[in-house]
């Protein structure tokens, strides 16, 4: 079994993405933590989306769990730049969702920023996981965009909530370091490339117990991204905790809470 | 399997497996390689190419079964002509590789037509490797943009009767290259850096057909499982997988 911290719904020219990436899901054995950064009428995926456009993305991730309780965790999207309204909206899909579930946060806002904070404590009562988005780019950051630095700010001040680390930072290099002693942070290995020593990297800085398998998908492809953790020299229990494991032990947190299960 | 696309060496901005020869090929056996097409990693930094050419010629003498060795030209070096002639003639040069954006020359100026002429000349397959990572993530210092599609198009349209493989572009690196020159019957693309979007091999087969698309690892630099997972798990047909991952790249190689 595997646990994939990162995928998204796709609007836009590929419109079977999702269905092609729910069938190999199946053949794989893979549980899929879904988000929606597009409302699923809508043509785009707004760097700040309004507060209709929250509505309209969480609603697509919600049918989908629905529709597909076997195969998909959802991941509710926030704006932290709405403050109450962020705050309303998690409540309420929390209230409605009665299996596990987790946060997304892209680049509206840099995850530094003390609007995170009311979210946050949220996340600590409802022992959400946040799959907050890094990126450290050499070609320059979108200007909500955060950084690997920004994302350890905020796991150092909310040592309560568990983080997914989105992209290991992008340049995982510098994910590693920014990462490292943090005890709430899983390191997700989704949407950069293959790179030769990626896993070992993290796994050395953070060890595989601090390691969660994600993949961006669909833009990128499950197969891609699994053979990160494939090809990584590390033993075959380090790979399953990576797969499997460490996510499990995170949403097994909620279950004991909500009595919810995977 | 035959890896289309892969090196040989070190990099500088960072420690790799699988960069001395020993370790190369012991990964290719584990994957199930039996050939792959080797350029020194080196030679993308080295000014003088023939040094690194030299080094590799000797690695591969040693391995010839398992390794087919893709020799680096930068016509922007004073003497590349010589050392070109050296490459053909005490190497055995068939297979020619370009790095147009770190050499730091168009493929249509003065340079870039010449070392063209000069492999339609000596009947070359020519690699043009489009990028080797991710532009975001290069060093602050060494930040190469990919070569651009229009550029490779160009050169594809240009020498029709010269064999190209383009090598590590990404997915919509490679639609912006085939959409520019299609149907060339002369270009060919592998797939290590492709990683996406889902489906995507299977995309690329049937916009350019099973026939242009070959697997490549762009080892060391990749973790070679993403082009051979890749390809193992795409709904294809039996018959299309046997052609990128050795069929194609015999016939473009001219391979046993």
């Amino acid at each position: 079994m595997i646990i994939d911290v990162h995928v998204h719904t796709r609007l836009g020219p590929d419109p079977h993405g999702f269905a092609y990436l729910l069938d190999q899901a199946a053949e794989l054995d893979v549980t899929l933590c879904v988000n929606s950064l597009s409302p699923k009428d809508g043509t785009g995926m707004p760097q700040s989306p309004s507060e209709d456009e929250i509505r309209g993305c969480n609603d697509w991730t919600a049918e989908l769990a629905v529709a597909h309780p076997e195969r998909i965790i959802p991941m509710w999207y926030l704006n932290p730049a709405h403050e109450d309204f962020a705050c309303r909206e998690l409540e309420e899909r929390v209230a409605a969702h009665a299996g596990l579930q987790g946060v997304k946060l892209w680049v509206a806002v840099r995850c530094n920023d003390p609007r995170l904070d009311p979210i946050m404590r949220l996340c600590a009562k409802y022992k959400l996981p946040v799959l907050q988005h890094t990126w450290f780019k050499i070609t320059g950051n979108l200007p909500g965009e955060s950084t690997p630095m920004d994302l350890r700010e905020l796991a150092l001040r909310h040592p309560d909530v568990s983080f997914f680390w989105g992209h290991c930072g992008g340049d995982y290099e510098y994910g590693a370091k920014c990462a490292r002693g943090l005890p709430n942070v899983y390191m997700d290995l989704g949407g950069g490339e293959a790179m030769n020593g990626y896993v070992e990297i993290l796994a050395e800085h953070e060890s595989a117990d601090h390691i969660v398998f994600g993949s961006d998908a669909p833009g990128r492809s499950l197969v891609s991204q699994l053979a990160k953790v494939y090809g990584a020299d590390l033993s075959d229990e380090e790979k399953e905790k990576i797969l499997y494991g460490n996510a499990r032990a995170l949403f097994a947190r909620q279950e004991r809470t909500h009595g919810a299960a995977l | 399997m035959i890896d289309a696309n892969a090196y040989l060496g070190n990099w500088p901005f960072r420690k790799l497996n699988y960069s001395t020869h020993f370790a190369f090929l012991e990964k290719m056996d584990a994957l199930g390689i039996e050939k792959s097409v080797v350029s020194p990693l080196e030679n993308v930094f080295y000014k003088d190419q023939l040094a690194g050419n030299r080094q590799l010629h000797t690695e591969v003498n040693h391995h010839p079964d398992q390794l087919l060795p893709a020799y680096t030209i930068n016509p922007t070096f004073p003497g590349w002509e010589e050392d070109l002639a050296i490459c053909v003639e005490e190497f055995g040069m068939r297979v020619m590789r370009l790095h147009p954006n770190y050499h730091q020359f168009e493929l249509d100026s003065a340079a870039g037509t010449a070392v063209l002429e000069a492999a339609h000349a000596h009947d070359f397959v020519v690699i043009i490797a489009t990028g080797l990572e991710d532009t975001r993530h290069h060093h602050p210092l060494v930040k190469v943009p990919d070569v651009p599609a229009e550029q490779v198009a160009a050169a594809v349209s240009a020498y029709a009767d010269v064999q190209f493989l383009v090598a590590a572009a990404n997915f919509s690196g490679i639609n912006a290259i085939w959409s520019q020159c299609a149907p060339a019957q002369n270009l060919h693309f592998e797939i290590s850096r492709v990683q996406g979007p889902v489906g995507d091999i299977e995309k690329l087969c049937a916009t350019m057909g099973a026939e242009r698309v070959l697997l490549g690892t762009n080892l060391p630099l990749h973790v070679p499982e993403a082009a051979t997972l890749a390809v193992e798990h795409a709904k294809i047909t039996a018959d299309e997988r046997r052609m990128i991952v050795k069929g194609n790249a015999v016939r473009l190689f001219g391979l046993e």
